[in-house]
């Protein structure tokens, strides 16, 4: 049981910089645009990524196959683009904060949620790595064993998010707060296209 | 090549002439924008119309192109050992530009040049409401940042590929005609919008301030750059003549200027009291800045030459 605990956490920890890579532009602009201190937003993050893992493990041991085989495509598209919106929409509340006609962008998409939302979402989302875990888990015949792989590889794979427990120092200041917002709203406006292109070429 | 004798002249005692303009008139925006101009539309000449950079050209001829296609170079072929010569001459550009400064932005940049040149084209100027101003004052830098992590999220140059309006990466991405049309779609209405119309609408340059992820790079390094620029309060009269002429809108009400500004030295220029202060003195700045756009300025027109006489 601890070789495939250990298994995965390596194959996670050799695609360390890839997890960071696609859960940057999620991240990093929404805890540079909060307040409040890193630490619980990221834990958020990284308990709706646990979720989703876990969600994932399951499946691929229930089944005992590829768990996209199972999903329809468009499903993950139609996920990113909630997060997309929600992105756009909670980083324009935020910025427009000062316009009175925009206040309602504030109350309806509250930034409280969002990190575990997008943990899940972009744990949700299949990568190559994820991939090789996958396929290293079929065949195993069991629940349990899957499970603590993928938990293996959750840790392995999150370390390098820890650095954006660094983030806190940076949003004490104004400027910085203004760059999140700004980027979470470009990053959410990629990720729409992004996720409306594949929903059309699905088909 | 004697033709080339000949440009290689003309250049000199062009820029000389300008130079001898600047001295005896002190009128430094009016020249600064000839020259600026001028250096653009070669380097788009040349770069648009005589270098083919599939065939002749292999590192980004831009500093903007790093941060993006050598983050994701590095990031799909970091063991790739022949490809060390492009990361060195695209460092050595961007290691060139926060050398100088944010006298590159109003002295030698090609983007600025396209931005100055419809900027100043306007007479009738829209004034951009200061809200507004604030609201997406930091934009640059959210798209720098945005760049940045897009790229290494794809492994692809996001700015070159979906912002860059001069489309200075010549690659579109593989697949279907869709993605291409998009980007078309994505650079050129970027252009059109921040390069032209605004430009022109406002007499402010637009695509600088607000877009070019380069501008934040020289905004971030300006603290530790010792290059400054700055208004003395105990002779500033509060008339607003600078904030107007300021073409980045970088002159808040407060008489404070941002480490947005792009030292076009207009504000330098209209102020009658003589309250904005430059270090190292404008003389020297101005003296620096001509120099540095005119040995760059050779370089493109070398690498014209060159290109005419290959083809």
């Amino acid at each position: 049981m601890y070789q495939e605990l250990l298994k995965g956490f390596f194959l996670g920890l050799a695609n360390n910089i890839y997890c960071f890579g696609v859960c940057a532009p999620v991240l990093l602009p929404y805890l540079l645009s909060a307040e409040n201190k890193p630490a619980p937003q990221l834990l958020k993050y990284l308990t709706g990524r646990f979720i989703a893992y876990i969600i994932f493990a399951v499946s691929s041991g229930a089944a005992g196959m590829y768990f996209e085989g199972r999903i329809n495509p468009r499903f993950f598209s139609v996920l990113m683009i909630i997060l997309a919106l929600w992105l756009i929409a909670y980083s324009s509340g935020k910025a427009l904060k000062p316009l009175e006609s925009c206040a309602w962008l504030g109350k309806y998409f509250p930034g409280k949620n969002l990190p575990l939302y997008a943990g899940l979402v972009m744990g949700l989302n299949i990568c190559p790595p994820f991939l090789i875990g996958l396929n290293q888990t079929l065949g195993m015949n069991s629940i349990l064993l899957p499970v603590i792989f993928f938990t293996g590889f959750y840790f392995g794979s999150s370390l390098w998010l820890i650095i954006f427990l660094f983030t806190g120092r940076l949003t004490q200041h104004k400027q910085i707060r203004t760059i999140g917002q700004l980027t979470a709203f470009l990053t959410g406006l990629w990720y729409l296209g992004e996720s409306l292109l594949k929903l059309i070429a699905s088909g | 090549m004697k033709g080339a004798f000949f440009v290689y002249i003309f250049w000199v005692l062009f820029y000389l002439s300008l130079v001898y303009l600047i001295i005896k008139t002190g009128k430094i925006t009016l020249y600064r924008k000839i020259l600026f101009i001028s250096i653009t539309l070669f380097f788009l000449a040349g770069f648009k119309i005589f270098i083919n950079p599939a065939k002749y050209y292999s590192g980004p001829a831009c500093p903007l192109a790093i941060s993006s296609t050598s983050l994701a170079t590095i990031r799909n072929l970091i063991f790739n050992f022949p490809l060390w010569p492009y990361f060195v001459y695209a460092f050595l550009w961007l290691a060139f530009v926060l050398l100088i400064g944010r006298i590159w932005c109003s002295w030698i940049c090609w983007f600025g040049g396209i931005d100055e040149c419809f900027a100043s084209i306007s007479k009738k100027k829209l004034t951009l409401p200061q809200k507004l101003i604030d609201l997406i004052s930091e934009l640059p830098s959210a798209v720098l940042l945005f760049s940045l992590l897009a790229t290494l999220s794809t492994g692809t140059a996001v700015f070159c590929l979906w912002i860059c309006p001069l489309k200075m990466s010549v690659s579109f991405l593989p697949g279907e005609y869709i993605i291409k049309l998009l980007q078309i779609i994505s650079f050129i209405s970027i252009g059109i919008v921040f390069l032209i119309i605004l430009p022109l609408l406002t007499g402010k340059r637009t695509f600088c301030r607000f877009i070019c992820p380069l501008r934040a790079v020289l905004r971030w390094s300006s603290f530790v750059h010792p290059s400054r620029i700055n208004i003395n309060l105990d002779k500033c009269t509060k008339c607003d003549l600078c904030i107007k002429a300021c073409s980045s809108s970088a002159i808040d009400k407060e008489y404070s200027i941002s480490p947005y500004c792009n030292f076009c030295l207009e504000c330098l220029e209209v102020c009658k009291e003589k309250a904005i202060e430059t270090k190292p003195h404008c003389k020297i700045l101005i003296s620096f800045a001509m120099l540095l756009s005119f040995l760059v300025s050779l370089l493109i027109i070398t690498e014209i030459i060159k290109c005419i006489k290959n083809c």
